[in-house]
């Protein structure tokens, strides 16, 4: 047990130092087909990143709130609904959206490219916001209700000092 | 691959330092480091003190990306009733990356879904444990309406103690605005000489469409899996699968069909036409479903029903569920209520609730309840689950967790657990769970997985640096 905390220990002290910046540019297929490519999206818009699946309760229940966060903020934010799910859910994934009428754009990453890059061990709901400069300025994993407040608060400060 | 910790920490240093400094120097470099850690005390197991970890590092530069997971454990998450003689340190992941205008080129470790898992799917699947990856390369070419894709390498499962090498491509063309075609095959032999399982072939076509007449979607995939030994067919079979999204006003309906003949190349996990379906079994299946969803607003009121006829070898049967479910009542309150009888090998009865109510800007309160039980006969079984939870946002939950299992298990009828979930600026999660949870058959997009009993105290914190 002592090497395992010697172990941690170092490794939280490396870690500690380390400074994430800009968010990696990716190119995924949308719901629908189409292809969506980050960096054509960057620059006009707030992004707001979030991965979910339709097996994870509390991720459903955050998309529910940033799809009034979608609508309340029209033309300044675009949040990206990432589902992980697997093949056999793809269905279910776009019944799922369509009938709550959800504004935001949904994403397919079921070989989890993208959500290794910024979320290696795959816990969601996993969130991001990124600002205008590409600037991860939000991180959030996990789901109790409120933390919307948390992201409104980080769209509203970015707001106003464009 | 057995190491030391000595091993574990000169790699750490090699690669976490200098990786480490060059962030701090370097103003394009994105570099992000998680760590996971588990430790339990596990009454089950033989020897009760169990350790995970997983140290990830990602990292990107310019069209480069580089991913590392490093691994200490004496135990694995499939199989936590086991305790393995040592703690084991190794590299549990590495891929690199190359992006550039229309290429993807990837080295090492990498899932894989071609069409719709029909003749290649190697994905995690967090819901029952299940983590395989392909370790070799992986090129994807996309430019305008064309797909291409190819790939080679090897799947090793570590808890089954299995090797096979596989290669595979699929290509797709938009040949009609947001309509597609696409070609699917991989190729499947089997390394362990134990088993001798022979090489396996599978090739698909699908066809898929969007906004069709404004208001349906369309996916449809036909494939056929030969069964080889040393070259020449010895066995054959097929799957087909389809379905349709229909999207109108108020009114959402799906419709799916799938019929699998001999169609298990140990790699594929087609879809199974509903994931509330437990039934995995793609030897010898057939089902169609209907699901149809009304949804009226404000508050947001949705009833579905859903209504599936399925076969398995000479057996029949339906699964019928429906409920409603109802969000933002008085802007505080959603339930969800369902109930549903699955009736193919025996009469399954599943009834479930699941309540949220928000009692302020901070405060609320989660709970959810199922209930499944069956007779067949003399032959009687019921589990039931009830969960409770309780919720200060951003940052604390308190749950608390009864199961009952009809059959003894563990000498044990009921099973209480609960435990403390604390979010400390969205970056880090700290869990604390004790008692004895059921465990038994989780099934979960056509996997089943059984998990074993758990009695003890467990402990987790994942931690994002940034």
């Amino acid at each position: 047990m002592k090497r395992i905390g010697f172990f941690l220990l170092v490794f939280w002290l490396f870690g500690s130092q380390i400074q994430a910046v800009t968010v990696t540019d990716f190119g995924l297929k949308k719901m629908g087909g189409d292809f969506f490519k980050l960096s054509e999206h960057l620059g006009s818009k707030i992004i707001i990143i979030d991965f979910w699946a339709t097996w994870c309760k509390p991720c459903k229940k955050l998309l529910k709130r940033l799809n009034t966060i979608q609508k309340q903020y029209r033309g300044q934010v675009e949040v990206l609904a990432i589902s992980i799910d697997e093949a056999s859910a793809f269905s279910t994934v776009e019944s799922y959206i369509k009938a709550r009428r959800f504004e935001f754009t949904v994403l397919f990453d079921a070989e989890n490219k993208v959500a290794r890059l910024y979320n290696p061990t795959l816990k969601i709901p996993f969130t991001m916001v990124v600002d205008y400069q590409g600037n991860i300025v939000y991180v959030h994993t996990g789901y109790i209700p409120g933390v919307e407040n948390e992201i409104e608060d980080k769209i509203k400060n970015i707001l106003s000092s464009k | 691959m057995k190491k030391t910790i000595s091993f574990y920490l000169v790699v750490l240093v090699l690669l976490g330092l200098p990786l480490g400094l060059a962030a701090s120097s370097l103003g394009s470099l994105q570099f992000l480091v998680t760590n996971e850690l588990i430790y339990q005390y596990n009454e089950m197991a033989e020897e009760k003190h169990q350790y995970h970890e997983l140290i990830s590092f990602s990292s990107s530069f310019k069209n480069w990306s580089l991913g590392l997971t490093l691994r200490g454990f004496n135990f694995y998450k499939q199989t936590p009733n086991t305790t393995l003689d040592n703690l084991n340190v190794d590299i549990y992941r590495f891929y690199i990356r190359y992006q550039k205008s229309h290429w993807k080129v990837n080295a090492g470790d990498f899932y894989a879904l071609l069409g719709r898992g029909m003749v290649l799917s190697v994905l995690k699947n967090e819901d029952v444990l299940r983590e395989r990856t392909i370790t070799g390369g992986d090129i994807v070419y996309h430019r305008g309406k064309l797909d291409l894709r190819i790939l080679a390498g090897v799947v090793t499962d570590e808890t089954e103690d299995q090797k096979w090498a596989l290669a595979g491509g699929e290509t797709s063309l938009e040949w009609l605005k947001d309509n597609y075609l696409g070609l699917h095959f991989s190729y499947i032999n089997d390394m362990d000489s134990r088993l001798q399982l022979g090489q396996r072939l599978t090739y698909s076509l699908s066809a898929s469409g969007n906004k069709l007449l404004k208001h349906f979607s369309y996916y449809a995939e036909v494939a056929r899996l030969d069964f080889l030994e040393n070259g020449s067919l010895a066995e054959d079979g097929y799957g087909l699968y389809s379905s349709l999204t229909f999207n109108y006003a108020h009114v959402t309906c799906l419709v799916e069909y799938k019929k699998y003949h001999h169609f298990n190349n140990e790699m594929n996990n087609p879809p199974i036409a509903d994931r509330e379906n437990e039934v995995s079994a793609i030897s010898n299946t057939e089902g169609v479903r209907f699901h149809v969803q009304y949804a009226l607003f404000n508050p947001d009121l949705r009833f579905f029903i859903n209504h599936g006829r399925y076969r398995e070898y000479e057996d029949k049967g339906d699964h019928t569920y429906g409920g409603l479910i109802l969000e933002d009542l008085w802007d505080r309150l959603d339930i969800s209520v369902s109930y549903g009888i699955k009736d193919i090998l025996y009469p399954i009865r599943k009834f479930k609730v699941d309540l949220v109510y928000q009692i302020s800007n901070r405060w609320s309160l989660e709970v959810s309840a199922w209930d499944k039980h069956y007779r067949d006969g003399e032959f009687y079984f019921k589990e039931q689950d009830h969960f409770l939870q309780v919720s200060l946002a951003p940052v604390l939950s308190l749950y608390f967790l009864h199961q009952y299992s009809h059959n003894r298990i563990m000498d044990l009828n009921h099973f209480y657990s609960g435990g403390i979930k604390l979010i400390l600026k969205g970056i880090t999660v700290i869990e604390l769970s004790l008692g004895t949870v059921r465990g038994g058959q989780m099934c979960s997009g056509g996997q089943c997985f059984v998990v074993p009993p758990f009695k003890g105290v467990k402990f987790s914190i994942f931690h994002i640096f940034k």
